[in-house]
């Protein structure tokens, strides 16, 4: 069991580099592709929603991509990863099977979600905790002063909050997702 | 010597005095206060000893409603609930390296004066939360699933901006049967009872919210609000929405996001509603390759 832990740690870490490298997603809006990643560069093609595309490398709001035969930059706000765990879909971002793997060890059956692995937090688990006094103190040792700055090079910037935009999306066609999954939530 | 008919005279004194506070309070009602609901049953509860003298020793903060030491307290009992549920990852770098990033990011908030305080826990559940009064959590497992620096900026500073905004303290007042004087009360039993066990209400109460979840939009807000937050520290503003598309790539079945998904929006229509707030942003973050070497060396490279 701990073995089947850390082999499953290990990959995940071996993942976040293979993510860093290529993931599978799709056009989530109808979405131009650039040939640079700056609203002004030219464009290459138009990409309708539910594009099939492969993904090279995120640049700030950028994805560099890969659709078809064309090779571009677009934003990141008109993609959706792909998602694990569903019949017609092979292709995935890694991370959902290795969670999957890590947290449920579910297999292919979809009744065995039940068998759950998660450790710490659950719902159940947080029902039946019991205050740790101990636990929250602990926590001051390794606080840090208000006065501490930012050591690592960052530049504040100035920025003003908004309204959060988009009163239920009227003027937006629903994002795509070239999944067969059934996401209804509860 | 207080003699026992005095003794009454006393507390009924209290009592009015406990009333018209309220009384106060609510001709005051807008503003901050509009969240707490107009529901207060302070008439009912006046002869509650314990109520009267917490109501009367207070005063100050029955006039704008929970003032910032009760919120503080309040979140400090809440934090100890949750690490009831999980521990604290055992690996001090770690903890000091995402204190240090949090502290960095409530800087650019009108709140850095609060106790703020940020912990890895050892849950390999995915998730992330927040107490009132800056006491802030993220899980092992998801901290495993962020590709940098920028995008556990980003979560901190979602959850950064439920304290700001105070998103508990509302839940908290609003799903109260007695309102505003019910969590006064809560916080009133639980700091005269400091040396004792908190009392079991609070426990309660704070296991109820954190199941239940917050408002919806509230957590639309935090994340809109997170975004700001996070760029205004110096970080790649798109990273929140590179952790959605994470998420959003996990099989929602999946049992390590079931309470994350019991108690927010899915992944999908957070995206949605945080594209327009992106607008804004063209220019990538100017982010030195220190973060890249840091994160790697505190998160990335741990067994």
């Amino acid at each position: 069991m701990k073995q089947l832990f850390y082999s499953a740690l290990i990959l995940l870490i071996m993942n976040s580099s293979a993510f860093a490298a290529e993931k599978m997603g799709v056009i989530s809006r109808d979405a131009s592709l650039y040939a640079k990643p700056f609203k002004d560069a030219d464009t290459i093609a138009e990409l309708p929603a539910t594009t099939a595309i492969v993904i090279l490398k995120r640049k700030g709001g950028w994805y560099e991509i890969k659709a078809a035969d064309k090779q571009g930059w677009v934003r990141l706000t008109r993609v959706r990863l792909n998602r694990k765990g569903n019949a017609n879909q092979e292709s995935d971002s890694g991370v959902g099977e290795l969670l999957t793997g890590l947290a449920t060890g579910r297999g292919k059956s979809n009744q065995d979600t039940t068998a759950t692995a998660v450790k710490g937090l659950s719902e159940e688990e947080l029902r039946s905790a019991q205050p740790d006094q101990d636990a929250l103190n602990s926590l001051d040792s390794f606080a840090v002063d208000s006065d501490a700055s930012g050591d690592s090079g960052l530049q504040t910037r100035q920025v003003d909050f908004q309204e959060t935009a988009n009163k239920d999306g009227a003027d937006t066609q629903p994002p795509a997702r070239n999944t067969t999954d059934e996401e209804d939530e509860e | 010597m207080i003699t026992p008919p005095r003794k009454v005279f006393l507390v009924l004194s209290l009592a009015i005095c406990s009333f018209s506070i309220n009384a106060f309070d609510f001709s005051l009602g807008g503003g901050d206060d509009s969240a707490f609901g107009g529901d207060d049953s302070g008439g009912a509860n006046i002869f509650d000893i314990g109520d009267i003298v917490s109501g009367v020793k207070d005063i100050s903060r029955t006039v704008t409603g929970i003032d910032e030491e009760d919120e503080i307290e309040i979140g400090r009992d809440a934090a100890a609930v949750l690490l009831g549920a999980s521990k604290p990852v055992n690996d001090p770098e770690l903890q000091r390296y995402v204190n240090r990033i949090g502290r960095w990011v409530v800087n650019q908030t009108d709140r850095p004066h609060l106790p703020w305080r940020f912990a890895v826990l050892s849950s390999t559940a995915v998730n992330a939360f927040a107490t009132p009064g800056g006491n802030i959590f993220i899980t092992d497992g998801l901290l495993r699933l962020l590709n940098s620096e920028a995008e556990l900026a980003a979560v901190l500073a979602h959850e950064v901006a439920h304290v700001v905004q105070k998103h508990h303290i509302k839940a908290m007042s609003s799903v109260n049967t007695s309102g505003i004087s019910g969590v006064i009360k809560l916080a009133g039993a639980t700091r005269e009872g400091r040396s004792n066990q908190m009392t079991s209400r609070v426990v309660g109460e704070v296991k109820d919210m954190y199941l239940r979840g917050l408002d919806k939009d509230d957590e639309f807000e935090a994340d809109s609000m997170g975004t700001v937050i996070a760029s205004r520290a110096g970080y790649d503003p798109f990273a929140l929405m590179a952790v959605l598309q994470t998420l959003d790539s996990i099989n929602p079945e999946n049992s390590g996001l079931e309470l994350l998904y019991k108690t927010h929006p899915p992944a999908g229509d957070r995206l949605d509603k945080l594209e327009p707030v992106l607008e804004q942003f063209d220019e990538p973050a100017n982010e030195s390759p220190e973060l890249e070497k840091r994160f790697n060396r505190y998160v990335r490279k741990r067994t």
